[in-house]
């Protein structure tokens, strides 16, 4: 800043009459002297906001500790899994159910890791202007993260595709996955819309959360074989499901 | 403590965050951190993109509730992420990624919009110094938190072992010169500027 001088001083009632006078109308023409004197001035406010100084390091502090706990977390999974890899190995036949706990486990994990809030703005885009009124006030609760009202008013417009897509993915926020594949099974039977590709990805996701991998591989195999948005997010989903 | 977690209304956690009560603000942070996460990363941006969006919402939250008399129409949840929400598409606008956000994309939350996008300003240059205090030296660090809170230059000079008030007086204004060009030369701080061009 190259005024940073003459603004400190003027901030600090430190600039002599004649200095000041002179200050004063080159504010009114020096356009680059505007510009810092403006600079200058927001972060004098900001460096005197101690309040919000500490609010910060209150929310950094917390964001450490989870980070930390994750990480914690993360490695107590990893002592389980081993010490369940290590049951496995010494009891052969028991180990079943152990190795169906650690399915699971894997299963949650990617479906946290490939489970994205979905936006809206580009299916309605898609889907142009000629949309119903509840479709149009469900995707709004759906934006405000309302799911059980979304839901509410997507069921008002049983046989709109959008309705059905956003319905669906209303119920996969709410952890009502049977639900949530009957929405997007109800579009891929259609077979006729703009809306299968989300629906087959998403269908998947809901057979990974509910374990039943053998149906999401199948699903998710297709995808990865066809010329759909999912086709990368289906075919890394693949790899690390058959690891 | 054992027991179930505590529920908060919208009402106490604006008190809450104003007070800066930890309480509240670990709940704010469990409820709605990952829900910030999942949009600021449906949406072309980071797990850490998401942190720095959801600290200047706080901030933003942080100024409406000290103005009081707010009445919040939805839940807290609603409020909070429609201000994440604005101040993301404000950062992204600029990237190409998304189609150009105009001021009626912006839920207004029944706030002057001009008042609404200066604040989002002031909140976003506050995060970049607190990003930036954090890289200054220690010396400097106290400096400033001594000049945060008041203290003359008697105090600061007793306090950094300098010589006198006007040594004190001296490494402020260094220290300060420093911070300023730390963030002016952030490539985050140009997107503040964009702000009221909407």
């Amino acid at each position: 800043m190259k005024n940073y001088d003459k603004l400190y001083r003027y901030v600090h009632g430190e600039l002599d009459e004649s200095e000041l006078w002179e200050f004063k109308k080159s504010l009114e023409t020096d356009v680059e002297l505007i510009k810092e004197y403006n600079e200058f001035m927001a972060m004098h406010q900001t460096i005197g906001q101690h309040d919000k100084f500490s609010l910060l390091n209150h929310l950094n502090m917390i964001h450490q500790e989870n980070k930390k706990k994750g990480i914690q977390r993360f490695l107590a999974d990893y002592r389980v899994v081993a010490a369940a890899a290590s049951i496995i190995l010494i009891l052969a036949v028991g180990g079943l159910m152990i190795s169906n706990y650690y399915g699971q486990q894997s299963n949650n994990q990617l479906y946290a890791a490939y489970f994205t809030h979905e936006n809206s703005m580009f299916s309605l885009r898609s889907t142009g202007s000629n949309i119903e009124q509840p479709v149009i006030q469900g995707i709004q609760y759906y934006e405000m993260q309302n799911f059980d009202a979304a839901v509410e008013m997507f069921e008002k417009a049983p046989d709109n595709l959008l309705g059905k897509l956003y319905g669906g993915l209303s119920f996969m926020e709410l952890n009502e996955f049977e639900k949530a594949k009957e929405s997007f099974n109800f579009i891929i039977q259609h077979n006729d819309n703009l809306f299968i590709d989300q629906s087959e990805w998403y269908l998947g996701l809901c057979n990974l959360k509910t374990n039943h991998t053998k149906e999401a591989i199948t699903i998710i195999e297709k995808i990865a074989k066809e010329n759909s948005v999912y086709k990368t997010k289906a075919q890394k989903l693949l790899k690390e499901l058959k690891n | 403590m054992v027991g179930k977690r505590r529920e908060f209304s919208s009402n106490e956690i604006l008190k809450g965050i104003l007070e800066k009560d930890r309480l509240v603000l670990e709940y704010v942070y469990k409820h709605y951190f990952e829900t910030v996460r999942k949009f600021v990363e449906s949406h072309y941006g980071s797990s850490d993109d998401a942190w720095d969006v959801f600290q200047e919402g706080m901030l933003n939250v942080y100024d409406i509730a000290k103005k009081g008399n707010i009445e919040i129409k939805y839940s807290f949840q609603t409020f909070f992420v429609s201000i994440c929400k604005n101040l993301w598409f404000l950062q992204i606008r600029n990237k190409n990624q998304l189609k150009k956000v105009t001021v009626d994309d912006l839920d207004l939350l029944g706030q002057d919009e001009n008042e609404l996008l200066a604040n989002f300003r002031k909140n976003h240059i506050y995060r970049l110094f607190y990003k930036h205090y954090h890289s200054l030296g220690p010396d400097c660090q106290k400096l400033l938190k001594l000049a945060m809170s008041n203290k003359d230059g008697r105090l600061m000079a007793e306090e950094l072992n300098l010589a006198s008030s006007q040594s004190a007086y001296n490494k402020k204004r260094i220290c300060i010169e420093k911070l300023i060009q730390l963030i002016t030369t952030d490539s985050e701080y140009n997107i503040s500027n964009d702000y009221e061009k909407l």
